[in-house]
């Protein structure tokens, strides 16, 4: 393991008064992209929220690091739905935020905001709503804008959900050029299987309020446990993996 | 005895909400814009709030200014006093129908718009996705919207003040062949400006005030679900109509002592 951004240690989480995890350790190793998996309703982005700060878990430990030490870590969230606001353009939603916590010139705004909108081929689209955008144009967007304020590690809820498999391919890239140009740290909540094997470096699988296997692609696809085993299934075999 | 119960717990309930959004006003009445994107908020809500009201107001303050019109001339009618009809309406509208009126229409209209479009922001993810990058949702979504509706009231009543007048000169004029000048000389003799348009508009703070917490509270704490928001506007309606009326019945016992 190289250094961990984020440990958390023996981690209950409820959802109301249902138990959602029990008992489980995470670690989080900065710059590289962490998957986890597991069926719908296992309570994958309940995960999510607790690890980015959205909601707190009953009891256990999470440490954040990052290089520095100094500083919080800031973090971006690119949610299942996408979350744009509506009534702001692409432009708007992505320059929110800097506008927001910084006291630019609108020319450097623009440019940063038109730089963000580049590295997700969206800045043809700048100018448009929400509304006038499809699906995959929605997802490029909110990742345009989870990026904005150049995070340290970036959570992605769900980022191949409703998306056709041309698509779905385009994000996976789009996410490992964001860790390779942000220097970022990436945690994918998903249940797509086949690109989750080629971008992630490592993979936390969950099974009934705990982890039912972790370790990197490889590690995780030797695993003899059947409930692992039928998850990935269609998958196992004759398919490229990340090492 | 399950009644009594049924009351109780209502109460309690009720009395529950109430502290609630005692506290929820307390929180958003001070959470100041200091950011220029924040206080850009404000200009968009009154836009939105107010602007886009001014014709259903100016609309409806036609037909009650000619309604009252008729009526009065009804009335003033039976009295031989219909040289006092530009007085009746006036001090109708001004004192009474126009602050209450208007309070209501704009509950209908933009109320109800508040809360739905809080609520869809929660449902959507927007409210979490605006915190996730650290900003602000009291001052950045609810007190822009607060202080838009304690703006725009006073003067979306203005001119349903305005307008029914008009309305009522128009019908006293081509429909009741009424003489237009003490139509107007009435007004002008019986109704003051500080006594009756301003304790009116006075009114309209609290008004704005009620109309804007409740469609907040409803708005941020409806459920995730299109229906969680339909019941939410359904109750910042009924719930800020009530209010409002109730509370206008409060000031207007205090002013009629006062003034």
């Amino acid at each position: 393991m190289n250094t961990p951004l984020i440990q958390a240690k023996n981690l209950h989480i409820y959802h109301d008064s249902q138990c959602i995890f029990r008992n489980i350790d995470i670690t989080i190793e900065a710059n590289k992209t962490t998957a986890f998996m597991g069926p719908s309703g296992v309570g994958k982005s309940s995960l999510l929220q607790v690890l980015s700060g959205q909601k707190k878990q009953r009891s256990g430990k999470i440490l954040h690091t990052n290089k520095a030490n100094t500083q919080p870590l800031k973090t971006g969230i690119l949610f299942q739905n996408n979350a744009l606001l509506l009534h702001l353009t692409v432009f708007e939603n992505v320059a929110l935020p800097i506008r927001y916590h910084f006291q630019l010139p609108e020319e450097l705004v623009h440019e940063l905001v038109m730089m963000k909108l580049h590295a997700v081929n969206l800045a043809h689209a700048c100018e448009l709503y929400p509304e006038q955008l499809s699906g995959g144009m929605s997802r490029r967007a909110a990742i345009a804008r989870s990026i904005a304020l150049d995070p340290n590690i970036i959570f992605y809820d769900e980022p191949f959900a409703g998306q056709d498999p041309i698509n779905a391919e385009s994000i996976a890239k789009l996410i490992k050029k964001m860790n390779t140009y942000l220097d970022a740290t990436s945690i994918i909540i998903t249940h797509e299987v086949h690109l989750t094997l080629q971008l992630a470096d490592y993979i936390y699988i969950f099974d009934k309020q705990r982890i039912a296997s972790q370790g990197k692609p490889k590690e995780v696809l030797q695993d003899d446990n059947a409930f692992v085993r039928s998850f990935l299934s269609p998958n196992i075999n004759n398919r490229s993996v990340n090492n | 005895m399950s009644f009594i119960k049924n009351i109780y717990h209502q109460a309690v309930s009720g009395t529950r909400h109430l502290g609630k959004m005692s506290l929820f006003l307390i929180n958003v009445a001070s959470s100041i814009p200091k950011k220029k994107v924040e206080g850009y908020q404000i200009i968009l809500q009154t836009y939105y709030i107010g602007a886009q009201t001014i014709s259903i107001i100016v609309l409806s303050a036609l037909f009650v200014g000619s309604v009252l019109a008729i009526q009065g001339n009804y009335i003033l009618g039976m009295f031989a006093a219909t040289d006092q009809l530009g007085q009746f309406v006036a001090l109708s509208v001004f004192r009474e129908l126009g602050p209450v009126i208007t309070a209501l229409l704009f509950i209908g209209r933009s109320g109800s718009t508040i809360t739905s479009e809080v609520g869809i922001m929660k449902l959507t993810d927007q409210i979490n996705a605006l915190k996730s990058m650290n900003i602000s949702i009291s001052k950045y979504i609810l007190f822009p919207r607060f202080i838009s509706a304690i703006i725009s009231l006073p003067l979306l009543t203005m001119l349903f003040n305005a307008f029914s007048i008009v309305g009522a000169y128009i019908i006293s004029h081509y429909s009741l062949r009424l003489d237009t000048g003490l139509f107007l000389i009435s007004i002008h003799r019986y109704v003051s400006f500080w006594d009756d348009a301003m304790a009116g508009l006075f009114k309209t703070l609290f008004f704005g005030t009620i109309a804007a917490t409740i469609a907040l509270y409803y708005g941020i704490n409806s459920s995730n679900s299109s229906p969680g928001v339909a019941e939410a506007s359904t109750k910042t309606v009924v719930y800020s109509s009530i209010v409002v009326l109730l509370c206008d019945y409060i000031l207007t016992s205090m002013l009629m002592r006062l003034w």
